[in-house]
């Protein structure tokens, strides 16, 4: 019969058409209106042909349906799925449950449906004989008897079978980027398994129904567009690592470039040899030019570390030339030993995801995080050797242990007027209008969709929504790693040693007994506190002076604002050199040494 | 390592002394390489050898032969050698800023104008 074949198919497409499948392709709206339809009294015929299945409404409207539930052709006005399609879905049921032929004319066909419809029971009991197809169900009971007794084995197994790399190639890198982002924040998942397997995001608010087609694209998601596609990618990559796989090693191969220009990184080489071989002092003027050249073909050839490193000598070198007293013959050879180290680490077998971290990331990628509750440790204001200023804020996050911060900065001259350390702290957050960074610095802030680079700077960007909550005191709040007990346990430490990306700053909270003395100390030009925390032990706290907070040390010196002789809080930059205090805590209150007069 | 115990100093003054030898050599070049700069390294490596670091010692040798042959070598070969020396010159400035880090003392660190930077740049796209 020519079309038996489609029949089946069809079947097969009714007995997936559960509620929620109905609902997931359309929406509530739209199917609640089918019902209402058919309980007025609205019926199908069916015709099959090899290609589809012709449904002719009682309404007069004519819905030509496939196998799947994306192809179809309506008469009616709507260009997507319309009310007309359920219908023509939902009332297979009912026919196919009946025993008389009620649309085909054909008595042949009406004589193979019998048989095709309990074909398409097969994943119905053993026991299940074609006769009981005779049985005429009621509309609702249909809905359910249906998810029980007709539905297709359905094979979900590809979602954790097909390699990674495979399943997202259709996708833009910067989803993926994002969606692999995101999995280092704690997600909620819910997993139910009908029609469709359902990924539910609990944090997020949203669900992602796969279908038993091998294709996350096939998928089903409420988010429309870009963001869309990512939540699709966040729900398999999620599953796929709540059943024990682990994909960052793929993934990093995926999103990097496996090889990287050999002309490239063979100019580096050349550049960096010569400058060697003939030293600083016979180098022409223009040799700094090149660096700024190779800095580009880097950032075109995916390698960022790299143009940083080059942007870094050329500038370096600019200050060689102009003898300025800021160069530094050190600084240079770290950059130039550095970029070396890295040419011969790319051109040997390190493996995707190791090349990937050291060509390195763009800064300034930022990704939306569902949820972030930050508790603020503290804000410092700064100047560096190139002239830039700016205030950086600190937060800690409870839940996955990290510091994150957000940073004011600008050239130390903008725009002809300088950066102003009271304004700064004292204007606006840029996430809440009513809320100053000053006091942002000491509150417990409970963001949602808040923009977050890879390095944990938050964004002033995107519409994040931001609720104040009640900061609990230090002494009563969770800190992990960042809190050292004991002055001795800080000392215990190992150092951190690194050459690449940086060496990360080291802080801690410190829990101090109370302050032994203060002294301003003429020849280093700061102001050094000696602590002593509970054992009795003793450490120093430096404060080096600066012309632009000045009134705060000299407060600081008088001993006004300092904490009274209870237990406080310390939050301080830990270094070979010293330890840097930035703010004190006690019970409620808070105080940014640098910045709050 | 702490740098006030008698090997922590001893380990501080090699290594500037190291440092001081490197920043002359990139201010002269590698091709105005000299018998007192083979000479000078290889009483930095005996030094290095005292102290039981033999990987900057290793390291301290190889350079000063490398510098050695470069000097003498034929200019088909001269290339080759040169991007010898640069290898184990920049791997030997590495080692001094790693151990330096551990030792303590300025690290005059670079990445901090960049983060700096950054989110100077930053800011203003996202405004």
């Amino acid at each position: 019969m020519s079309g038996s074949d489609m029949r089946a198919r069809f079947a097969r497409l009714v007995a997936l058409g559960t509620e929620d499948y109905l609902i997931r392709y359309a929406n509530k709206g739209l199917y609640n209106r089918a019902l209402k339809e058919m309980e007025k009294g609205v019926s199908v015929q069916y015709d099959f042909t090899e290609n589809e299945v012709i449904c002719t409404l009682s309404d007069d409207t004519i819905c030509k349906l496939t196998d799947s539930i994306e192809s179809f052709a309506c008469s009616c006005p709507s260009d997507k799925i319309c009310k007309h399609v359920l219908i023509g879905i939902l009332d297979y049921r009912r026919f196919a449950g009946s025993g008389d032929g009620l649309s085909s004319e054909n008595e042949q066909d009406a004589d193979a449906k019998h048989g095709e419809s309990s074909a398409a029971n097969d994943g119905a009991p053993a026991d299940s004989g074609s006769d009981q197809e005779s049985e005429t169900f009621g509309l609702d009971a249909a809905a359910d008897r249906s998810v029980e007794a007709e539905s297709p084995v359905l094979d979900f197994g590809w979602l954790t079978e097909r390699e990674i790399s495979e399943l997202v190639s259709p996708f833009s890198p910067s989803r993926v980027e994002e969606a692999a982002f995101r999995l280092r924040y704690v997600e909620e998942l819910e997993v139910r398994e009908g029609s469709l397997l359902v990924v539910q995001m609990k944090r997020s608010g949203v669900e992602v129904a796969f279908t038993d087609t091998p294709e996350i694209a096939r998928a089903l998601c409420a988010v429309s567009g870009t963001d869309g596609e990512m939540y699709k990618l966040e729900a398999l990559l999620r599953y796929r690592a709540g059943k024990g796989l682990n994909d960052s090693d793929a993934l990093a191969a995926k999103l990097s470039k496996v090889e990287f220009p050999p002309e490239t990184l063979g100019e580096f080489r050349d550049s960096i040899g010569e400058l060697l071989r003939n030293g600083l002092a016979r180098l022409p003027h223009s040799f700094a030019d090149r660096f700024e050249l190779l800095a580009i073909a880097a950032r075109s050839s995916g390698l960022p570390n790299l143009e940083r490193e080059a942007r870094g000598i050329h500038g370096e070198l600019e200050l060689f030339f102009a003898r300025h007293v800021r160069f530094s013959a050190r600084v240079l050879l770290s950059r130039l030993s550095r970029v070396s180290l890295m040419l011969d680490a790319l051109e040997s077998e390190i493996g995707p995801a190791r090349r990937a971290q050291l060509a390195g990331r763009f800064r300034g990628k930022y990704y939306t995080v569902p949820r972030l509750d930050l508790y603020a440790l503290g804000a410092e204001p700064w100047e560096t050797r190139s002239g830039y200023r700016g205030i950086t804020y600190y937060f800690y996050c409870g839940e996955d242990g990290g510091l994150y911060t957000y940073s004011q900065a600008r050239p130390a001259y903008y725009e002809g007027s300088e950066f102003d350390f009271s304004r700064h702290y004292r204007e606006r957050s840029p996430w809440k209008p009513d809320l100053s960074m000053k006091e942002a610095s000491s509150s417990m802030l409970s963001f949602r969709a808040v923009k977050v680079s890879g390095e944990g700077r938050l964004s002033s960007g995107g519409s994040p929504v931001l609720t104040l909550t009640e900061r609990p005191a230090a002494e009563s709040f969770d800190f992990g790693n960042l809190r050292a007990s004991s002055f001795a346990e800080l000392a215990s430490e190992p150092v951190q040693v690194g050459l690449f990306g940086g060496l990360p700053r080291r802080f801690k909270l410190l829990r101090a007994a109370g302050i032994v003395g203060s002294i301003y100390d003429r020849v280093a030009q700061a102001l050094k506190f000696t602590v002593a925390d509970a054992a009795g032990d003793r450490l120093e706290l430096i404060l080096p002076y600066h012309a632009d907070w000045s009134a705060a040390i000299t407060r600081l010196e008088s001993g006004r604002g300092l904490p009274n002789g209870d237990e406080f809080h310390i939050f301080a930059s830990i270094s070979e050199d010293g330890v840097y205090p930035i703010s004190f805590l006690q019970g409620n209150r808070q105080l940014n040494l640098k910045l709050d007069v | 390592m702490n740098r006030n115990s008698a090997g922590g100093i001893e380990l501080d003054r090699l290594l500037s002394r190291v440092e001081d030898w490197t920043e002359d050599l990139l201010l002269r070049g590698t091709s105005q390489f000299a018998v007192e700069d083979a000479k000078r390294l290889e009483a930095l490596a005996d030094e290095a050898q005292r102290l039981g670091m033999e990987l900057l010692e290793d390291l301290l040798r190889k350079l000063g032969r490398s510098g050695e042959q470069s000097r003498l070598a034929a200019s088909d070969m001269e290339r080759a050698e040169a991007s010898k020396v640069a290898g184990l010159f920049f791997r030997l400035c590495s080692y001094t800023e790693l151990a330096r880090q551990s030792v303590g003392g300025s690290s005059e660190s670079a990445d901090a104008d960049e983060a700096a930077e950054a989110a100077s740049a930053e800011e203003q796209a996202d405004a």
